[in-house]
């Protein structure tokens, strides 16, 4: 209503506006002593006069309204409720930054509380964690103990050394990941790229899961063109392909097949790498790049479930991203989209 | 609410998206920039034509004024002043007359005193220059050269001193005067302007007649015949006083009128255009405005930028209008305004910063009506509609299957899907035709005019003009035997026709002479007859009238005018004459069986003649003077008889053949070596049929140049519909062939819409164009010259409307197609 | 933490053909979370858009409501639409729908400078130099190729940080290497800006790249994935 109001009003003086211009003019114009040219130019300074003045108080007092709204909102904001008067779709300057306003508000709101949940997912990893590493260290104990006791033959002294090797590198996974979780959280994780090639980092990736993969008799075959130069971060991002594979070839039953293909498209380098495994389920397809998360049947096993978010985040900090296609029962399919050029 | 500072995308889309439209950009800005011009040069004719009249009626009448009153009254006086349509009121009273200086005793020169307003407001433009003050003391005098020379101090000054007998309602006086102030005026007046004290003492009233006048100007430029019939009646005129318009005639009106009928239809004419320019282009981009609001561009923000562009466009047309109209006004107007009845002196241009301010204006206001709507329907346009608009389905569902061969019907069907536009563009150039059938009847009929503007068709008439002189001692028989034997021996000339004259004397008689006394001073005279009828009983000498004589021949031209027939023996026998009617109100009855007695002045009353009156005519060629009594035509014999020695006031004269220069070179040169030679007048054949072609040519400049600009805004209209018409349907053409049309078919189409268009058009300019023609023609037919259809330059602009719309189709037709298949330019039309 | 950002309640749409009425949505009730990336996969022709064009406010329902970010479309008249639109809603259209007298970067800024707003250099430059533009800054659209334009589409949705954004088969036009170019980009971008990204696809590989995915059957929701 009150809108309206200053808008017809705003209008009125715009028109007035126009005919004391036009009177003025045309007593300009019309020049000579005659009267009526004297009386509308008298009439044309004393009208612009009045416009002048009714428009600097319009002005005013739109610019006082406008600081009043705002501080309005700005108060409601602080006691963290939404300002009833809201307006996010009208044509005014209020309107436009009230909306930002309100973006901001929400944007910040959602860090908050998803930090919120962070800190809870890490309260319960932390335990986790902590229950994972109790077992590898009181065994490291319990077979330190049971060496130091002298009384085994050589042949069980060399059984405990293997297993005290075993505990301490399950223990050192753990630390590993603890020390590469508090990188990320700590935003340490810093990406430096390079014009290199591909082949190289996948090549170093893929050594690193080889043994494992021998073990397992998985065949890992690889098509990638030597002389593609992506620029990338080789050593983060070699972590990232060992952390899909690493997955692949422990979801992987024996005797299986693991094939990387790479292929450069328009925007990305195109990485597929497809196993014969047990496959996901697709309801959890967009689960697993989720930090601590873990399929429920391999809770028993050891793993902490950050490697796929890991590899996610680290593809996503070079503006490149990752998606899967499985079935379950048939393998799963991951592909890895990697930016091919420079983008700064 | 603080507005939000959107407004520099708008500008600068606006201007972006003016950069892709050059055709439609550049047929805006010709349409406006000849609208502008047109506008310019139509308003400055006018203002041209109004001043040049207003100091043409300044020159004439020594004053700045519309009307003259004769001899208010003390009422009438303060009515005027008090009067809010009148601006001033000025006063003079004519209050004595000098009669001698001394040494000339036949002094024109008047007395007049003016009040301060008509002196310094009314008077003061009519003057060439001015030295002195106006006269405070009684015996003060500003005097006008005139005056001056016929008091014998050509060379007079300021201070000097001037002996003057004068004569006022007290008698005769003798007075020495000083002279306060010298003035010259345009109209050369022998006048002296005198004190108010002086005035006191004449005894002269404002209401005396023949003294008093009051000089009116009214306080607006234009009035209607009945306002002016309204102010008349108001000012309640005694049977003796007079008011004359000076400054406002019907044909000032009509004038006027006709210029705003013309910025009428050139504003129309535009305004059409431009919205028909911007209703396709909307219409055409359809998608474009409804992807802008799907971006988030609101319906306002739309109809900004459409103004935006039209602002620019309209801003770019009209400067170029007014920079071409201000360049050629000094070429053109001139003509023009001669032309529209100008005559005489230089006409010098009057440009008024008004007419600028009128033309932006008034082009500015049609350019905002004509994109008002289309703006509205661009901003109206719902997103949805836009993202998957692909053609205008017309509201119709069903179609049934019509008659005749399919591409005729394509046509037809083409012309109606969209109405409205191919009404704006039938009505656009209708209005172009029309103007053009009006323009030229009009042209036309003036040119019937100029072939019977002389009565007796002589190829040249040589008047004696010392007959027109006062003093009857001053006649000379110019065109005496030897300069008629001159005449005829020289070669190229057939005959010659002179037209005797003589002064006459009609004395009072109760019967003809008294009804045509009553009769002349009711329609000429300021004061009435019965203060004249003691005088004219007395003295007749004083009223004296014309006598003239003419032979056989123009006795048979006479005869053609005459509403009764005349015995031609009895005629040329003397025994009856024929009276020049001098526009009374007399009829045939009123002088039949009536005589008519008169003697000529030589001979006096004992040779009074009396002759029947056999009729009466309107011919002003036997009648060169007017007298008070009547003027009487007789033969040619007959004046003779009475005075051999009568003089020739007129020689008609026929050429061997008919615009033959040469003979009108000896005639000329004969004129020219006569001793009378200042005195003679001529006037030729060939020098009005010269002027006459003059002003015709300009006429027809002018006139054509008007019918140019519409047709042109008119057909670029038609051109233009046509063009995004042919663009719109090129996916729909292109189908027609890839399905089998042939392109001869196709061209029929087109033809076959184009003709429907020309055929409309047509059909409605010749019953309503030619209606409204005739109506308005005889409107502005001051001249009452017969109606005159021009059948052929009509009908070479029907064959041109009507091949301008079978090519131009044609023309765009093969521009679009360029050489593309129609398969590839289906794909363009649909990627 | 689940905050409904789209929600529509007994969505109708019905056209009137002549002689039949296409119901092209009938009682849809569907609910998009913040920060979601869903895909509506819609089978039958006639709705494929309607929706998309409903839950942006170019079109209006023959019954239901729509609410976006708690407010009701149908209250809203036009100009509040367009605003609305404008500051809080990103299209990418089918059809890319760029407007052909604007370069690259002008149609890209063109939502901004509608509102009168601040142009963020930095973030055109980096959003810029995601979608691989930089090069094409100056150039007008009809010389570019789909994939390029189909960029700049999503470009100009993504330009004003708009809190949704609705893409219309996205990739409709695109070979199904760059289809997944360009639905990785918006993803990626909406990730980034904390959007909430709807997708209709008829595609359902493309559909996989989705957080959830709706299926609309016969005018209705069929399954929910």
């Amino acid at each position: 209503m009150t809108k309206d109001k200053t808008e017809q009003r705003k209008r009125l003086l715009k028109w007035f506006g126009f005919a004391v211009g036009a009177m003025t003019l045309i007593g300009v114009l019309y020049g000579g002593p005659g009267k009526t040219a004297r009386l509308l130019a008298a009439l044309g300074y004393l009208g612009s006069l009045g416009i002048w003045a009714a428009y600097t108080w319009c002005i005013k007092r739109d610019i006082w309204r406008f600081t009043d709204s705002m501080e309005k909102s700005l108060d409601y904001m602080i006691q963290g409720r939404e300002d009833p008067e809201f307006d996010e779709t009208a044509e005014s300057q209020l309107s436009k930054l009230q909306t930002k306003l309100k973006q901001l508000y929400e944007i910040q709101n959602h860090y908050v509380q998803s930090s919120l949940e962070e800190r809870k997912k890490m309260q319960e990893l932390v335990s986790d964690i902590s229950h994972q590493t109790r077992t590898p260290v009181s065994n490291i104990k319990m077979y330190a103990e049971m060496l130091g006791e002298k009384c085994t033959d050589r042949d069980t002294e060399e059984e405990f050394l293997a297993q005290l090797k075993e505990q301490a590198d399950k223990l050192d996974f753990l630390i590993q990941s603890l020390v590469k979780m508090s990188r990320l959280e700590t935003g340490i994780l810093k990406i430096r790229q390079e014009e290199t090639p591909l082949y190289d980092t996948l090549g170093r990736a893929i050594g690193s899961v080889l043994p494992r993969a021998d073990r397992k008799d998985i065949q890992i075959s690889v098509d990638c063109p030597e002389e593609l130069f992506i620029y990338h971060d080789p050593r983060w991002t070699e972590e990232a392909l060992y952390n899909i594979l690493d997955n692949g070839v422990k979801y992987t039953e024996p005797g299986g097949k693991i094939d990387v293909s790479v292929r450069e498209q328009e925007i990305y380098a195109h990485i597929t790498i497809r196993d014969t495994g047990k496959g996901i389920e697709e309801s959890r397809q967009c689960k697993i790049f989720g930090r601590f998360y873990r399929e429920p049947e391999v809770r028993g096993q050891e793993g902490v479930g950050i490697g796929l978010y890991l590899a996610r985040e680290i593809i996503t900090r070079q503006k490149g991203y990752i998606e899967v296609r499985s079935e379950a029962g048939r393998g799963s399919c991951f592909h890895i989209y990697l930016p091919g050029k420079s983008q700064n | 609410m603080l507005e939000n500072n959107n407004q520099r995308i708008i500008r600068r889309m606006a201007k972006r998206s003016m950069h892709g439209n050059t055709r439609r950009n550049s047929i805006l800005i010709a349409s406006i920039a000849l609208s502008a011009f047109m506008l310019i040069t139509v308003l400055t004719v006018g203002i041209t034509y109004f001043k040049a009249q207003r100091d043409q009626t300044i020159r004439m009448y020594g004053g700045d004024h519309d009307a003259v009153l004769m001899a208010p009254s003390g009422d009438q006086i303060e009515k005027c002043r008090k009067d809010r349509r009148i601006e001033e009121a000025g006063l003079t009273v004519k209050c004595a007359s000098a009669e001698s200086n001394g040494v000339d005793d036949s002094l024109h020169t008047t007395f007049i005193w003016s009040d301060g307003t008509y002196w310094d407001v009314q008077k003061r433009p009519a003057l060439k220059w001015i030295k002195g003050e106006y006269p405070k003391l009684e015996n003060e005098l500003m005097i006008s050269m005139g005056a001056l020379k016929e008091c014998g101090s050509e060379n007079g000054r300021i201070g000097d001193r001037l002996t003057l007998t004068y004569g006022d309602k007290n008698g005769k006086h003798k007075k020495e005067f000083i002279i306060s102030g010298i003035y010259e005026d345009y109209s050369g007046e022998t006048a002296a302007y005198v004190s108010e004290k002086f005035y006191r003492t004449t005894g002269h009233k404002p209401s005396d007649v023949t003294a008093g006048v009051m000089y009116l100007s009214f306080s607006r430029a234009l009035f209607t015949d009945k306002q002016l019939d309204t102010f008349r009646e108001e000012l309640n005129l005694g049977k003796q006083q007079r008011l004359f318009y000076t400054g406002i005639t019907e044909h000032s009106l009509s004038v006027f009128l006709g210029i705003l009928g013309l910025v009428f239809v050139t504003c129309v004419c535009s305004y059409l255009l431009v919205y028909n320019i911007l209703y396709l282009s909307v219409a055409n981009n359809i998608r474009y405005y409804g992807l802008l609001q799907t971006v988030g561009m609101t319906e306002r923000q739309i109809r900004r930028m459409l103004y935006r562009q039209m602002f620019l466009l309209g801003g770019t047309g009209i400067m170029l209008g007014l920079a071409v109209g201000s360049g050629t006004a000094f070429i053109i107007i001139p003509g023009i305004v001669k032309t529209i009845g100008i005559r005489g002196g230089a006409v010098s241009v009057s440009f008024h910063p008004l007419v600028y301010a009128a033309a932006v204006l008034v082009s500015c206001l049609t350019i905002y009506f004509g994109s008002r709507k289309p703006a509205k329907i661009a901003g109206r346009i719902s997103p949805v509609e836009a993202v998957r608009y692909t053609a205008p389905g017309g509201s119709r569902k069903k179609r049934r299957t019509g008659k005749g061969s399919i591409a005729g019907r394509m046509a037809r069907t083409n012309l109606l899907k969209d109405r409205k536009r191919s009404g704006i563009v039938i009505f656009s150039l209708t209005l172009s035709i029309s103007i053009f059938i009006c323009v030229i009847t009009i042209i036309q009929s003036q040119g019937a005019r100029t072939m019977v503007s002389n009565f007796m068709d002589f190829d040249l008439e040589l008047s004696n003009d010392t007959l027109g002189k006062e003093d009857g001692s001053q006649y000379r028989q110019i065109f005496d035997k030897n300069f008629i034997t001159d005449l005829e021996e020289s070669k190229g000339i057939r005959e010659i026709y002179p037209l005797y004259l003589d002064e006459i004397t009609v004395p009072w008689e109760p019967d003809f002479a008294e009804t045509w006394m009553r009769e002349e001073y009711a329609a000429w005279m300021d004061y009435p007859y019965a203060e004249a009828r003691d005088e004219y009983k007395k003295n007749p000498d004083k009223f004296y009238s014309y006598i003239t004589g003419i032979d056989e021949i123009l006795f048979d031209r006479l005869k053609e005018t005459l509403s009764q027939p005349v015995d031609k023996e009895a005629f040329l026998a003397g025994k009856v004459c024929i009276l020049y009617r001098n526009d009374l109100s007399l009829t045939d009855k009123d002088i039949e069986g009536k005589t008519l007695t008169f003697y000529l002045k030589k001979t006096g009353e004992e040779g009074s003649v009396t002759l029947p009156i056999g009729g009466i005519t309107d011919e002003r060629y036997y009648s060169p003077y007017a007298g008070l009594a009547p003027v009487i035509i007789v033969s040619q014999q007959f004046l003779h008889r009475l005075n051999p020695e009568a003089y020739i006031q007129k020689l008609g004269i026929l050429y061997q053949e008919e615009y033959d220069e040469s003979a009108e070179a000896q005639a000329m040169s004969i004129a020219e070596e006569s001793p009378y030679r200042t005195d003679i007048e001529s006037s030729s054949k060939i020098e009005s049929m010269k002027r006459i072609k003059e002003s015709q040519g300009n006429m027809m400049e002018f006139g054509l140049g008007i019918v140019l600009i519409l047709a042109l805004i008119g057909i670029m209209n038609y051109v233009n519909t046509v063009c995004s018409n042919i663009q719109n349907r090129l996916g729909e053409l292109a189908v027609l062939e890839s399905i089998g049309m042939t392109e001869w078919q196709m061209k029929k189409m087109l033809v076959q819409e184009g003709l429907l268009f020309a055929g409309s058009s047509l059909l409605l300019s010749s019953t309503v164009g030619i209606g409204v023609t005739y109506v308005i023609y005889q409107s502005v037919n001051y001249m009452d010259v017969e109606f005159y259809f021009p059948f052929i330059p009509v009908l070479g602009v029907y064959l041109l409307v009507i091949l301008v719309c079978i090519c131009v189709p044609l023309i765009l037709y093969h521009c679009s197609i360029r050489g593309k298949s129609a398969v590839e330019r289906l794909r363009e039309c649909q990627g | 933490m689940s905050e409904e950002v789209v929600k529509t309640i007994k969505l109708k749409k019905y056209y009137d053909m002549g002689t039949n009425v296409v119901k092209a949505l009938d009682g849809v009730d569907l609910t998009i979370e913040k920060g979601e990336f869903a895909a509506i996969v819609v089978k039958s022709g006639s709705g494929k858009s309607t929706l998309l064009h409903m839950l942006g406010g170019l079109d209006t329902p023959t019954e239901g409501k729509v609410l976006v970010g708690g407010r009701d479309l149908s209250r809203m008249n036009r100009e509040q639409l367009t605003i609305f639109r404008r500051r809080k809603v990103g299209f990418v259209f089918q059809s890319y729908n760029l407007v052909p007298d604007l370069n690259v970067y002008e149609n890209i800024t063109l939502p901004i400078e509608l509102d009168g707003g601040h142009i963020d250099r930095g973030f055109m430059d980096t959003l810029m130099g995601a979608l691989g533009l930089e090069e094409k800054r100056e150039v007008l659209p009809n010389t570019l190729s789909g994939g390029q334009q189909q960029r700049v589409a999503i470009a100009r949705a993504l330009s004003t940080k708009p809190a949704i954004v609705l893409a219309d088969e996205p990739t409709g036009n695109l070979d199904s290497q760059t289809s997944h170019d360009v639905l990785g980009l918006l993803k990626a971008a909406a990730r980034q800006f904390h959007q909430t990204l709807v997708v209709i696809t008829h595609d359902s590989d493309i559909a996989q790249l989705a957080d959830r995915i709706l299926r609309i059957e016969d005018g209705r929701i069929a399954d929910r994935g």
